[in-house]
């Protein structure tokens, strides 16, 4: 009787919560593709009308780690802790690679007579925005990319994102631009590293050249082009392993920096870690002597005497005044 | 001897009442002479140094990604001490918004401290320069009042200008030196500190460098 019980009614309800399980514990699932990110694109007062802008998807995070699409997976990119110093780094990084797989946005847009752009529907996750130059008048306005998360923490729906600029006046001379390569490794590390590495760069998106970095060139290499608003990207096209990728640029550098990834194994668990900035090229100022000591240096006055003397002074001068008022109180 | 004890409870008080009046004196003398000798070196400093070189301004906007990077940092575009007196100095430096401006020794000492805010660390063109004063109110006892995006300009020997802006404050403990020392040229670029009152702990002022990139 008891088995038949359970048969009647147990298998029926543990069939009833597999239902409600996605429901109520897969997030994901039950996030709706109802948020929005807006971006705002005005430069002091000269608001960049009809800017053009890419939504990519570009994977979603799981506390510090990124699982990306899987035409991103890939590559090893050296993201930072993703702080604000350097998520812009971060974006620049990530648009490289972007650009590099022709990764297709998820959306398009230009920016309106307000200099917004409203792109709607999206579901939890991260986002790069990219955009492209802009000239107004003879200035060429650069936007840098943006690395947007939309999660189930967001209080509001909407989210609004400033993105950065840089601008250059256009002209008909021609401009440098040089990619430098540096390692972050240490140096029994050295080994690790290929001979030469492919670079590809691209001008608005558009592969224009290839180029080998090795001990030859000093890991560098300088090309010129006309300073007629178009963007420069490069990628590193294949990481060594085991190497992080990290791409910094301003108008006129770029810099690769791939730092070593120290895998150790333990078990089952692998581990890794990155090394610190123990290049060939350190910044090299060190501390003077007076940081060697024990405690920072001492820079103040001595001011906390005053108060307590003031007040036991105060106090004593009352006393002795009281003392002497029950004196006389007495002899009367 | 029991009858003129109130006699000696009231002197002691006095005594003490006198005490702190003296400490004060010293301690606003200290800070006054300190005052007048930095303005004093601060004019002397300012026709050693050259205006701003015309021919300063990067190829590329923004800061030179490669620099810290070089195998071989270029000598030649450190700036050079300036003597003044006896003593060597790395530049000024100027808080507007204080109305503060002040000569920065080379190196630090506390007879130097006394005299002027000392290069504790690092340098200006390697973004990692801090900068360490006493709390006198002509020095470094007003950066409390500094708030975020407070501009400050160190110029260098050279009259090269490092803009900053003021980025955060944070109150450090005497003996964490780790603390100060921590986000080196990447989470700031200029520390300023002094210590607090109490003398116990240092009033730190982080600030980030202001370049045309991120001007624009």
């Amino acid at each position: 009787m008891r088995q038949t019980i359970r048969k009647r009614y147990i298998l029926p309800l543990i069939a009833g919560l597999l239902l409600l399980f996605p429901l109520r514990f897969c997030p994901d699932a039950a996030a709706a593709a109802d948020k929005t990110i807006t971006l705002i694109c005005r430069q002091d007062e000269t608001v960049l009308t009809g800017m053009e802008w890419s939504l990519y998807r570009i994977g979603v995070r799981h506390d510090t780690a990124i699982e990306f699409v899987p035409e991103l997976s890939g590559y090893s990119m050296d993201l930072g802790d993703l702080s604000s110093k350097t998520v812009d780094t971060a974006a620049k990084t990530i648009e490289s690679y972007v650009t590099a797989v022709s990764l297709a946005p998820l959306a398009n847009g230009q920016t309106d007579t307000s200099g917004e752009l409203t792109f709607g529907g999206l579901s939890n996750g991260l986002y790069l925005a990219s955009g492209k130059t802009l000239e107004v008048g003879n200035t060429v306005y650069y936007p840098s990319a943006l690395l947007l998360e939309i999660n189930d923490a967001d209080a509001s729906l909407d989210y609004d994102a400033y993105p950065k600029f840089y601008q250059s006046t256009l002209s008909v001379e021609a401009k440098e631009y040089t990619v430098k390569k540096v390692w972050i490794d240490d140096d029994d590390a050295h080994s690790a590293r290929p001979a030469d590495l492919t670079v590809d760069l691209y001008q608005d998106g558009v592969l224009k050249e290839t180029v080998t970095l090795n001990e030859g060139n000093d890991w560098e290499y300088t090309w010129s082009a006309l300073n007629d608003g178009s963007e420069w990207t490069v990628a590193e096209r294949e990481i060594p392993e085991p190497y992080a990728v990290m791409i910094d640029s301003n108008s006129s550098q770029f810099l690769i920096r791939n730092t070593y990834q120290e895998t150790t194994t333990t078990g089952s668990e692998t581990e890794t870690t990155t090394t610190t900035e123990t290049t060939t090229e350190p910044p090299a100022t060190e501390p003077p002597s007076t940081t060697t000591k024990p405690s920072l240096v001492q820079t103040g006055q001595l001011w906390w005497p005053v108060i307590p003397l003031a007040l036991g002074g105060v106090i004593l001068v009352g006393a002795g005044i009281s003392m002497r008022a029950g004196k006389k109180k007495n002899e009367k | 001897m029991r009858s003129k004890s109130w006699l000696f409870v009231c002197l002691l008080g006095v005594l003490m009442i006198l005490a702190a009046g003296l400490l004060c004196v010293r301690n606003f003398r200290e800070s006054e002479d300190a005052a007048a000798y930095s303005d004093q070196v601060l004019d002397a400093l300012k026709q050693e140094i050259p205006d701003e070189p015309a021919v300063t301004e990067p190829k590329q906007t923004g800061e030179d990604l490669f620099a810290p990077y070089e195998t071989e940092p270029d000598s030649s575009d450190e700036a050079e001490d300036i003597v003044v007196g006896e003593d060597a100095y790395c530049g000024f430096i100027s808080m507007p918004s204080l109305n503060l401006e002040l000569p920065v020794m080379s190196s630090l000492s506390y007879p130097n401290l006394k005299k002027s805010p000392c290069r504790y660390s690092g340098s200006a063109q390697t973004n990692d320069l801090i900068i360490a004063a006493h709390n006198y109110t002509s020095h470094f006892g007003k950066i409390r009042r500094l708030t975020a995006e407070d501009p400050i300009i160190f110029t260098d020997t050279r009259g090269r200008q490092f803009r900053y802006a003021v980025s955060f404050i944070e109150v450090i403990e005497g003996q964490d030196v780790d603390q100060m020392f921590s986000g080196q040229a990447e989470e700031w670029d200029l520390t300023l500190f002094t210590c607090t009152l109490g003398g116990k702990s240092r009033v730190t002022i982080r600030a980030d460098r202001i370049t045309d990139e991120t001007e624009a």
